[in-house]
Protein backbone atom coordinates (compact mmCIF):
# COMPACT_ATOMS: atom_id res chain seq x y z
CA UNK A 1 0.00 0.00 0.00
CA UNK A 2 1.69 3.32 -1.09
CA UNK A 3 -0.39 5.90 0.81
CA UNK A 4 -2.74 5.78 3.16
CA UNK A 5 -6.58 5.10 2.82
CA UNK A 6 -9.13 6.56 4.88
CA UNK A 7 -13.09 4.87 5.23
CA UNK A 8 -15.45 7.30 6.84
CA UNK A 9 -18.19 4.87 8.30
CA UNK A 10 -20.39 5.36 11.56
CA UNK A 11 -21.55 2.25 13.18
CA UNK A 12 -22.25 0.79 16.77
CA UNK A 13 -20.25 -2.24 18.07
CA UNK A 14 -22.70 -4.62 17.73
CA UNK A 15 -20.55 -7.71 19.16
CA UNK A 16 -16.67 -9.06 19.07
CA UNK A 17 -16.15 -12.71 18.22
CA UNK A 18 -12.71 -13.98 18.98
CA UNK A 19 -11.27 -17.52 17.57
CA UNK A 20 -7.89 -18.43 16.47
CA UNK A 21 -8.44 -17.28 13.07
CA UNK A 22 -9.06 -13.92 14.22
CA UNK A 23 -10.67 -11.01 16.06
CA UNK A 24 -13.86 -9.93 14.02
CA UNK A 25 -15.44 -6.46 15.05
CA UNK A 26 -19.42 -6.77 14.23
CA UNK A 27 -20.35 -3.00 13.10
CA UNK A 28 -23.58 -4.37 10.99
CA UNK A 29 -22.90 -2.60 7.75
CA UNK A 30 -18.83 -3.08 8.42
CA UNK A 31 -17.20 -5.76 9.91
CA UNK A 32 -13.45 -6.13 10.47
CA UNK A 33 -11.57 -9.61 10.64
CA UNK A 34 -8.46 -8.27 12.91
CA UNK A 35 -5.51 -11.19 12.60
CA UNK A 36 -2.23 -9.95 14.33
CA UNK A 37 -1.03 -7.82 16.96
CA UNK A 38 -3.58 -5.51 18.24
CA UNK A 39 -3.85 -2.34 20.62
CA UNK A 40 -6.63 -1.02 21.68
CA UNK A 41 -5.81 2.65 23.04
CA UNK A 42 -8.28 4.63 25.62
CA UNK A 43 -8.57 8.32 25.33
CA UNK A 44 -6.57 8.97 28.49
CA UNK A 45 -3.49 6.81 27.02
CA UNK A 46 -3.74 3.53 28.45
CA UNK A 47 -3.52 0.21 26.13
CA UNK A 48 -4.36 -2.98 25.88
CA UNK A 49 -3.15 -5.22 23.82
CA UNK A 50 -4.09 -8.97 21.92
CA UNK A 51 -0.01 -10.07 21.30
CA UNK A 52 -1.24 -12.71 19.25
CA UNK A 53 -4.95 -14.23 17.81
CA UNK A 54 -3.02 -17.23 16.32
CA UNK A 55 -1.58 -17.77 20.03
CA UNK A 56 -4.48 -16.87 21.54
CA UNK A 57 -1.99 -14.41 23.95
CA UNK A 58 -3.51 -11.21 25.17
CA UNK A 59 -6.78 -9.49 27.03
CA UNK A 60 -9.91 -9.18 25.28
CA UNK A 61 -11.81 -7.56 27.87
CA UNK A 62 -10.88 -3.43 26.57
CA UNK A 63 -12.52 -5.03 23.32
CA UNK A 64 -15.95 -6.05 25.42
CA UNK A 65 -16.08 -2.53 26.71
CA UNK A 66 -16.38 -1.16 23.25
CA UNK A 67 -19.65 -2.84 22.40
CA UNK A 68 -22.32 -0.44 21.75
CA UNK A 69 -19.66 2.64 20.85
CA UNK A 70 -20.08 4.15 17.59
CA UNK A 71 -16.63 3.68 15.07
CA UNK A 72 -16.07 6.98 12.98
CA UNK A 73 -13.39 5.88 10.63
CA UNK A 74 -10.81 3.67 9.57
CA UNK A 75 -7.11 4.38 8.61
CA UNK A 76 -4.66 2.42 6.79
CA UNK A 77 -1.41 2.87 5.38
CA UNK A 78 1.95 1.00 5.07
CA UNK A 79 2.31 1.27 8.77
CA UNK A 80 -0.55 0.63 10.36
CA UNK A 81 -4.35 0.07 10.66
CA UNK A 82 -6.36 2.15 12.66
CA UNK A 83 -10.22 2.31 13.87
CA UNK A 84 -11.24 5.18 15.39
CA UNK A 85 -14.44 5.64 17.74
CA UNK A 86 -16.31 9.00 18.15
CA UNK A 87 -14.80 8.83 21.91
CA UNK A 88 -11.67 8.62 20.64
CA UNK A 89 -10.96 5.43 21.53
CA UNK A 90 -8.30 4.04 19.13
CA UNK A 91 -7.46 -0.08 17.78
CA UNK A 92 -4.01 -0.36 16.22
CA UNK A 93 -2.54 -2.91 14.37
CA UNK A 94 0.76 -2.48 13.23
CA UNK A 95 1.94 -3.64 10.20
CA UNK A 96 4.89 -6.08 10.32
CA UNK A 97 4.98 -6.63 6.85
CA UNK A 98 4.81 -10.53 7.44
CA UNK A 99 1.14 -11.96 7.39
CA UNK A 100 -1.78 -10.72 6.17
CA UNK A 101 -3.20 -8.68 9.25
CA UNK A 102 -6.67 -7.19 8.55
CA UNK A 103 -9.81 -7.74 6.72
CA UNK A 104 -12.59 -5.46 5.68
CA UNK A 105 -15.81 -6.27 4.76
CA UNK A 106 -18.63 -4.62 3.47
CA UNK A 107 -22.30 -5.50 1.48
CA UNK A 108 -21.49 -5.95 -1.75
CA UNK A 109 -23.67 -3.23 -3.62
CA UNK A 110 -25.79 -5.59 -6.00
CA UNK A 111 -26.10 -8.60 -3.99
CA UNK A 112 -25.44 -7.36 -0.47
CA UNK A 113 -23.36 -9.90 0.14
CA UNK A 114 -19.97 -9.71 2.06
CA UNK A 115 -17.34 -8.47 -0.15
CA UNK A 116 -13.71 -7.51 1.59
CA UNK A 117 -13.14 -4.09 0.80
CA UNK A 118 -9.64 -4.10 1.99
CA UNK A 119 -7.44 -6.94 2.74
CA UNK A 120 -3.74 -6.11 4.13
CA UNK A 121 -0.84 -7.83 3.62
CA UNK A 122 2.54 -7.44 2.60
CA UNK A 123 3.73 -3.93 1.48
CA UNK B 1 -32.88 -44.20 -7.12
CA UNK B 2 -30.12 -46.25 -8.83
CA UNK B 3 -26.51 -45.23 -8.60
CA UNK B 4 -26.41 -44.55 -11.92
CA UNK B 5 -29.41 -41.87 -11.36
CA UNK B 6 -28.01 -40.50 -8.94
CA UNK B 7 -24.18 -39.61 -10.72
CA UNK B 8 -26.95 -38.28 -13.58
CA UNK B 9 -28.98 -36.28 -10.76
CA UNK B 10 -25.66 -34.76 -9.64
CA UNK B 11 -24.36 -34.15 -13.30
CA UNK B 12 -27.19 -32.08 -13.81
CA UNK B 13 -26.95 -30.36 -10.87
CA UNK B 14 -23.09 -29.81 -10.73
CA UNK B 15 -23.89 -27.98 -14.48
CA UNK B 16 -26.08 -25.24 -12.54
CA UNK B 17 -22.64 -24.48 -10.95
CA UNK B 18 -20.98 -25.68 -7.69
CA UNK B 19 -21.16 -24.18 -4.37
CA UNK B 20 -17.74 -24.84 -2.50
CA UNK B 21 -18.83 -22.62 0.07
CA UNK B 22 -21.71 -22.25 2.67
CA UNK B 23 -24.49 -20.03 0.78
CA UNK B 24 -27.32 -18.56 2.80
CA UNK B 25 -30.58 -17.46 0.11
CA UNK B 26 -33.98 -17.64 0.65
CA UNK B 27 -34.61 -21.34 0.03
CA UNK B 28 -31.80 -21.89 2.90
CA UNK B 29 -28.34 -22.82 3.45
CA UNK B 30 -26.77 -24.46 0.24
CA UNK B 31 -23.35 -26.00 -0.74
CA UNK B 32 -22.20 -28.28 -3.26
CA UNK B 33 -24.60 -28.71 -6.05
CA UNK B 34 -27.13 -27.53 -5.37
CA UNK B 35 -27.93 -29.12 -2.25
CA UNK B 36 -30.10 -28.01 0.36
CA UNK B 37 -28.24 -28.28 3.72
CA UNK B 38 -30.86 -26.35 5.90
CA UNK B 39 -33.77 -24.89 5.18
CA UNK B 40 -34.47 -21.59 7.32
CA UNK B 41 -35.62 -23.81 10.30
CA UNK B 42 -33.68 -26.31 11.72
CA UNK B 43 -35.75 -27.63 13.78
CA UNK B 44 -35.73 -31.67 13.76
CA UNK B 45 -32.88 -31.13 10.60
CA UNK B 46 -29.90 -31.52 13.46
CA UNK B 47 -28.69 -34.77 12.83
CA UNK B 48 -29.58 -34.99 8.93
CA UNK B 49 -27.14 -31.71 8.88
CA UNK B 50 -23.99 -33.20 11.04
CA UNK B 51 -24.97 -36.28 8.36
CA UNK B 52 -24.65 -34.92 5.39
CA UNK B 53 -21.97 -32.82 6.45
CA UNK B 54 -20.03 -35.79 8.18
CA UNK B 55 -20.79 -37.96 5.08
CA UNK B 56 -18.80 -35.26 2.83
CA UNK B 57 -15.96 -34.85 4.79
CA UNK B 58 -16.08 -38.21 5.60
CA UNK B 59 -15.49 -37.98 9.55
CA UNK B 60 -17.75 -36.36 12.49
CA UNK B 61 -18.14 -32.22 12.46
CA UNK B 62 -18.68 -30.88 15.50
CA UNK B 63 -22.47 -30.28 16.82
CA UNK B 64 -21.46 -26.15 16.64
CA UNK B 65 -21.80 -25.84 13.08
CA UNK B 66 -25.85 -26.42 14.67
CA UNK B 67 -25.09 -22.84 16.60
CA UNK B 68 -23.53 -21.04 13.47
CA UNK B 69 -26.30 -21.78 10.94
CA UNK B 70 -28.80 -21.47 13.67
CA UNK B 71 -27.74 -17.85 13.95
CA UNK B 72 -26.84 -17.12 10.38
CA UNK B 73 -30.79 -17.69 9.52
CA UNK B 74 -32.02 -16.08 12.31
CA UNK B 75 -29.59 -13.29 11.06
CA UNK B 76 -30.84 -13.93 7.10
CA UNK B 77 -34.75 -13.99 8.74
CA UNK B 78 -33.92 -10.44 10.13
CA UNK B 79 -32.97 -8.99 6.88
CA UNK B 80 -29.44 -9.06 7.52
CA UNK B 81 -28.07 -10.57 4.86
CA UNK B 82 -24.74 -9.40 5.29
CA UNK B 83 -23.76 -10.25 8.64
CA UNK B 84 -25.94 -13.48 7.97
CA UNK B 85 -23.49 -14.59 5.21
CA UNK B 86 -20.81 -13.38 6.77
CA UNK B 87 -21.56 -15.35 9.71
CA UNK B 88 -20.99 -18.64 8.23
CA UNK B 89 -17.56 -17.98 7.65
CA UNK B 90 -17.12 -19.10 11.21
CA UNK B 91 -18.22 -22.82 10.40
CA UNK B 92 -14.57 -22.88 8.33
CA UNK B 93 -15.66 -25.71 6.54
CA UNK B 94 -12.74 -26.03 4.02
CA UNK B 95 -13.90 -25.04 0.26
CA UNK B 96 -15.80 -28.22 -0.84
CA UNK B 97 -14.06 -30.84 -3.46
CA UNK B 98 -16.26 -31.99 -6.89
CA UNK B 99 -15.82 -35.29 -4.64
CA UNK B 100 -17.05 -33.77 -1.33
CA UNK B 101 -19.73 -32.41 -3.23
CA UNK B 102 -20.77 -36.08 -4.72
CA UNK B 103 -20.82 -37.31 -1.57
CA UNK B 104 -23.18 -34.61 -0.14
CA UNK B 105 -25.59 -34.72 -2.80
CA UNK B 106 -25.57 -38.91 -2.45
CA UNK B 107 -26.10 -38.27 1.44
CA UNK B 108 -28.73 -36.08 1.04
CA UNK B 109 -30.73 -38.11 -1.62
CA UNK B 110 -30.26 -41.49 0.90
CA UNK B 111 -31.85 -39.93 3.61
CA UNK B 112 -34.80 -38.66 1.63
CA UNK B 113 -35.13 -42.12 1.07
CA UNK B 114 -35.77 -43.14 4.03
CA UNK B 115 -32.46 -44.03 5.64
CA UNK B 116 -31.79 -43.05 8.79
CA UNK B 117 -28.32 -40.78 9.76
CA UNK B 118 -26.90 -43.45 12.37
CA UNK B 119 -27.81 -46.15 9.25
CA UNK B 120 -26.00 -44.37 6.46
CA UNK B 121 -22.83 -43.04 8.70
CA UNK B 122 -22.43 -47.15 9.51
CA UNK B 123 -23.16 -47.99 6.64
CA UNK B 124 -19.83 -46.22 4.96
CA UNK B 125 -18.03 -47.13 8.02
CA UNK B 126 -18.58 -43.76 9.86
CA UNK B 127 -17.58 -42.85 13.27
CA UNK B 128 -21.22 -41.71 14.11
CA UNK B 129 -19.70 -39.68 16.61
CA UNK B 130 -21.32 -36.46 15.37
CA UNK B 131 -24.95 -38.11 16.28
CA UNK B 132 -23.67 -39.16 19.58
CA UNK B 133 -22.62 -35.49 20.02
CA UNK B 134 -25.71 -34.23 18.95
CA UNK B 135 -27.88 -36.13 21.66
CA UNK B 136 -25.47 -34.66 24.36
CA UNK B 137 -25.14 -31.39 22.88
CA UNK B 138 -26.51 -28.58 24.97
CA UNK B 139 -26.56 -25.35 22.63
CA UNK B 140 -26.83 -23.22 25.89
CA UNK B 141 -23.31 -24.39 27.15
CA UNK B 142 -20.67 -21.92 26.69
CA UNK B 143 -17.72 -22.37 24.29
CA UNK B 144 -16.11 -19.18 23.97
CA UNK B 145 -14.76 -16.35 25.86
CA UNK B 146 -17.61 -13.28 26.11
CA UNK B 147 -19.32 -11.04 27.45
CA UNK B 148 -18.57 -8.21 29.73
CA UNK B 149 -18.29 -10.19 32.97
CA UNK B 150 -14.51 -10.11 34.85
CA UNK B 151 -14.07 -13.53 34.71
CA UNK B 152 -13.98 -13.46 30.81
CA UNK B 153 -11.90 -12.01 27.95
CA UNK B 154 -9.02 -13.77 28.35
CA UNK B 155 -8.07 -16.67 26.49
CA UNK B 156 -8.12 -19.77 28.09
CA UNK B 157 -8.81 -18.61 31.56
CA UNK B 158 -10.27 -21.78 33.06
CA UNK B 159 -12.91 -23.94 32.83
CA UNK B 160 -16.18 -21.31 33.42
CA UNK B 161 -19.24 -23.19 33.36
CA UNK B 162 -18.41 -24.83 30.45
CA UNK B 163 -17.45 -27.90 32.10
CA UNK B 164 -14.40 -29.37 33.84
CA UNK B 165 -11.20 -28.51 32.32
CA UNK B 166 -9.10 -31.37 31.18
CA UNK B 167 -5.78 -32.39 32.34
CA UNK B 168 -3.02 -31.08 30.43
CA UNK B 169 0.39 -33.51 30.14
CA UNK B 170 3.31 -32.31 28.64
CA UNK B 171 7.18 -33.37 28.07
CA UNK B 172 9.94 -31.85 28.78
CA UNK B 173 9.10 -28.46 31.31
CA UNK B 174 5.66 -27.33 33.11
CA UNK B 175 3.18 -25.84 30.97
CA UNK B 176 1.56 -22.66 31.04
CA UNK B 177 -1.41 -21.01 29.59
CA UNK B 178 -1.49 -23.25 27.11
CA UNK B 179 -4.78 -22.04 24.69
CA UNK B 180 -6.84 -24.80 23.68
CA UNK B 181 -10.05 -23.72 21.79
CA UNK B 182 -13.02 -25.06 22.72
CA UNK B 183 -14.18 -28.52 20.48
CA UNK B 184 -17.01 -30.18 20.18
CA UNK B 185 -19.25 -30.78 23.49
CA UNK B 186 -16.56 -30.72 25.70
CA UNK B 187 -14.95 -27.15 26.53
CA UNK B 188 -11.13 -27.57 26.91
CA UNK B 189 -9.10 -25.08 28.72
CA UNK B 190 -5.93 -24.61 29.35
CA UNK B 191 -4.17 -25.00 32.85
CA UNK B 192 -0.80 -25.57 33.94
CA UNK B 193 0.23 -28.89 35.27
CA UNK B 194 4.06 -30.64 36.20
CA UNK B 195 5.01 -32.28 33.32
CA UNK B 196 5.32 -35.98 33.35
CA UNK B 197 5.12 -39.00 30.38
CA UNK B 198 2.12 -41.04 29.47
CA UNK B 199 2.35 -44.52 29.51
CA UNK B 200 3.67 -46.50 26.41
CA UNK B 201 0.28 -47.90 25.15
CA UNK B 202 -1.94 -44.90 26.14
CA UNK B 203 -4.57 -44.74 23.59
CA UNK B 204 -4.72 -41.31 22.12
CA UNK B 205 -8.06 -39.91 20.57
CA UNK B 206 -9.64 -39.66 17.53
CA UNK B 207 -8.31 -42.48 16.29
CA UNK B 208 -6.93 -44.67 19.19
CA UNK B 209 -3.70 -45.00 18.33
CA UNK B 210 -1.27 -45.79 21.43
CA UNK B 211 1.55 -42.93 22.40
CA UNK B 212 4.97 -44.34 22.39
CA UNK B 213 6.58 -42.64 25.53
CA UNK B 214 8.79 -40.34 24.99
CA UNK B 215 11.72 -42.03 26.53
CA UNK B 216 11.04 -44.77 23.74
CA UNK B 217 10.83 -42.15 21.05
CA UNK B 218 12.78 -43.06 17.55
CA UNK B 219 16.02 -40.75 18.92
CA UNK B 220 15.66 -38.66 15.70
CA UNK B 221 11.97 -37.54 16.62
CA UNK B 222 12.79 -37.11 20.55
CA UNK B 223 14.09 -33.38 20.25
CA UNK B 224 11.28 -32.17 18.22
CA UNK B 225 8.09 -34.19 19.92
CA UNK B 226 9.06 -33.55 23.40
CA UNK B 227 6.99 -30.39 22.81
CA UNK B 228 3.86 -32.44 22.73
CA UNK B 229 1.09 -32.10 25.21
CA UNK B 230 -1.81 -34.29 25.79
CA UNK B 231 -4.58 -33.36 27.55
CA UNK B 232 -7.13 -35.30 29.20
CA UNK B 233 -11.21 -35.41 29.07
CA UNK B 234 -12.50 -35.53 32.51
CA UNK B 235 -16.08 -36.60 30.91
CA UNK B 236 -15.17 -38.69 28.18
CA UNK B 237 -11.32 -39.92 29.65
CA UNK B 238 -10.12 -39.77 26.55
CA UNK B 239 -6.29 -38.60 25.68
CA UNK B 240 -5.70 -36.36 22.67
CA UNK B 241 -2.76 -34.91 21.44
CA UNK B 242 -1.72 -31.33 20.88
CA UNK B 243 1.35 -29.43 20.86
CA UNK B 244 2.89 -26.63 23.16
CA UNK B 245 2.47 -23.19 22.12
CA UNK B 246 5.14 -21.60 21.65
CA UNK B 247 8.20 -23.13 21.93
CA UNK B 248 10.56 -20.87 23.85
CA UNK B 249 13.99 -20.61 21.73
CA UNK B 250 12.41 -22.36 18.52
CA UNK B 251 12.71 -20.42 15.66
CA UNK B 252 9.58 -19.07 14.04
CA UNK B 253 9.31 -19.17 10.29
CA UNK B 254 6.34 -18.72 7.70
CA UNK B 255 5.73 -20.97 5.21
CA UNK B 256 2.95 -19.64 3.10
CA UNK B 257 1.56 -16.37 2.69
CA UNK B 258 -1.76 -16.00 3.71
CA UNK B 259 -3.14 -17.85 6.82
CA UNK B 260 -6.57 -17.61 9.03
CA UNK B 261 -9.37 -17.34 6.96
CA UNK B 262 -9.57 -19.63 3.64
CA UNK B 263 -6.42 -21.37 4.71
CA UNK B 264 -6.25 -24.92 3.86
CA UNK B 265 -5.58 -27.78 5.55
CA UNK B 266 -1.89 -27.52 3.40
CA UNK B 267 -1.30 -23.76 3.84
CA UNK B 268 0.02 -23.96 7.19
CA UNK B 269 0.93 -20.58 8.03
CA UNK B 270 3.98 -21.46 10.72
CA UNK B 271 7.06 -24.18 11.51
CA UNK B 272 8.71 -23.76 14.46
CA UNK B 273 12.43 -25.18 14.67
CA UNK B 274 13.13 -26.62 18.53
CA UNK B 275 16.20 -26.16 19.46
CA UNK B 276 18.81 -28.89 18.66
CA UNK B 277 16.97 -29.23 15.25
CA UNK B 278 18.63 -28.21 12.02
CA UNK B 279 18.31 -24.41 11.50
CA UNK B 280 15.37 -23.39 9.19
CA UNK B 281 17.02 -21.95 5.26
CA UNK B 282 17.16 -18.60 5.02
CA UNK B 283 14.16 -16.59 4.69
CA UNK B 284 14.47 -15.45 0.75
CA UNK B 285 16.30 -19.21 0.18
CA UNK B 286 12.93 -19.41 -1.36
CA UNK B 287 13.21 -23.11 0.69
CA UNK B 288 10.41 -24.59 2.41
CA UNK B 289 11.65 -25.23 6.01
CA UNK B 290 11.40 -29.20 6.66
CA UNK B 291 12.62 -30.02 10.12
CA UNK B 292 10.10 -29.28 12.91
CA UNK B 293 6.46 -28.96 13.66
CA UNK B 294 4.25 -27.26 11.08
CA UNK B 295 1.09 -25.98 11.88
CA UNK B 296 -1.71 -26.05 9.56
CA UNK B 297 -5.76 -24.10 9.89
CA UNK B 298 -7.80 -24.91 12.95
CA UNK B 299 -9.75 -28.31 12.09
CA UNK B 300 -13.54 -28.34 12.39
CA UNK B 301 -13.68 -31.99 11.56
CA UNK B 302 -11.63 -33.11 14.68
CA UNK B 303 -11.75 -29.74 16.72
CA UNK B 304 -8.01 -30.31 16.88
CA UNK B 305 -4.74 -28.16 15.05
CA UNK B 306 -3.36 -29.88 12.17
CA UNK B 307 -0.42 -30.40 12.36
CA UNK B 308 2.86 -32.10 10.49
CA UNK B 309 5.93 -32.99 12.67
CA UNK B 310 9.33 -33.91 10.34
CA UNK B 311 12.37 -35.19 12.15
CA UNK B 312 16.21 -33.85 11.17
CA UNK B 313 16.53 -35.55 8.22
CA UNK B 314 13.12 -33.71 6.93
CA UNK B 315 11.01 -37.15 7.25
CA UNK B 316 7.64 -37.31 8.31
CA UNK B 317 7.12 -38.79 11.45
CA UNK B 318 4.31 -39.23 13.54
CA UNK B 319 3.49 -37.27 16.61
CA UNK B 320 2.03 -40.15 18.75
CA UNK B 321 4.76 -42.96 17.82
CA UNK B 322 8.15 -40.91 16.42
CA UNK B 323 7.79 -43.56 13.65
CA UNK B 324 9.00 -41.94 10.02
CA UNK B 325 5.66 -42.30 8.01
CA UNK B 326 5.46 -41.76 4.23
CA UNK B 327 5.38 -37.53 3.63
CA UNK B 328 2.08 -37.99 1.28
CA UNK B 329 -0.03 -40.45 3.56
CA UNK B 330 -2.50 -39.15 6.05
CA UNK B 331 -0.24 -39.99 8.59
CA UNK B 332 1.86 -37.32 7.90
CA UNK B 333 -0.91 -35.11 9.24
CA UNK B 334 -2.22 -35.56 12.83
CA UNK B 335 -4.84 -35.34 13.38
CA UNK B 336 -5.38 -38.18 10.78
CA UNK B 337 -6.49 -36.08 8.17
CA UNK B 338 -9.83 -37.54 7.27
CA UNK B 339 -10.09 -36.34 3.33
CA UNK B 340 -6.79 -37.89 2.21
CA UNK B 341 -7.60 -41.30 4.22
CA UNK B 342 -10.93 -41.74 2.67
CA UNK B 343 -10.38 -41.96 -1.82
CA UNK B 344 -12.77 -41.58 -3.78
CA UNK B 345 -12.96 -45.29 -5.69
CA UNK B 346 -13.56 -46.69 -1.57
CA UNK B 347 -15.78 -43.99 -1.29
CA UNK B 348 -17.59 -44.71 -4.50
CA UNK B 349 -17.51 -48.62 -3.54
CA UNK B 350 -19.20 -48.16 -0.37
CA UNK B 351 -21.82 -45.64 -1.54
CA UNK B 352 -22.76 -47.84 -4.68
CA UNK B 353 -23.23 -50.70 -2.16
CA UNK B 354 -25.39 -48.63 -0.12
CA UNK B 355 -27.63 -47.88 -3.46
CA UNK B 356 -27.64 -51.56 -5.15
CA UNK B 357 -28.32 -52.95 -1.68
CA UNK B 358 -31.59 -50.79 -2.05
Amino acid sequence: MSKSVEIVRSGKLLQVEASRQEVRLDFGKVVVGLLAYVEIIAPDGGSNTIEDVWECKGNLNALWLLIGRHMTKIVMDEDSFRLTFEDGTLIRCKNRKDFDFVKVWEPEYETGYPTVIHYLSQA
Amino acid sequence: MRFDDLEARFAARRAQGLRRNLEITDEGVLLGAGTLLAGLALDGEEARILTVLSVAFACAVSPQILDILGKAIALWKGGEKFRAQLHLTYARLPPLTEEQAFALCAADELLKEGMTPRALMKGLGLDPAALDALEKYNPDQPRVPAGNGSASGRWGSGGGAGGAAPKLIGHGRALSDISVKPAGPTVQVAQSVTARDLPDGTPVAPYGERVVSFKNLPMNARQILQYRVFSQDDVTKEWRIGMDLPMPESEVRKTKKTRGLGAGIDDSGLVFSPPGSPPLPDENSGKEPQSGVRYGNWNLYTGQPYFKVFNDDAQAISPITGRTVPRKSPEAHYPVDPVRSWTGSAFNALLHGLFGGR
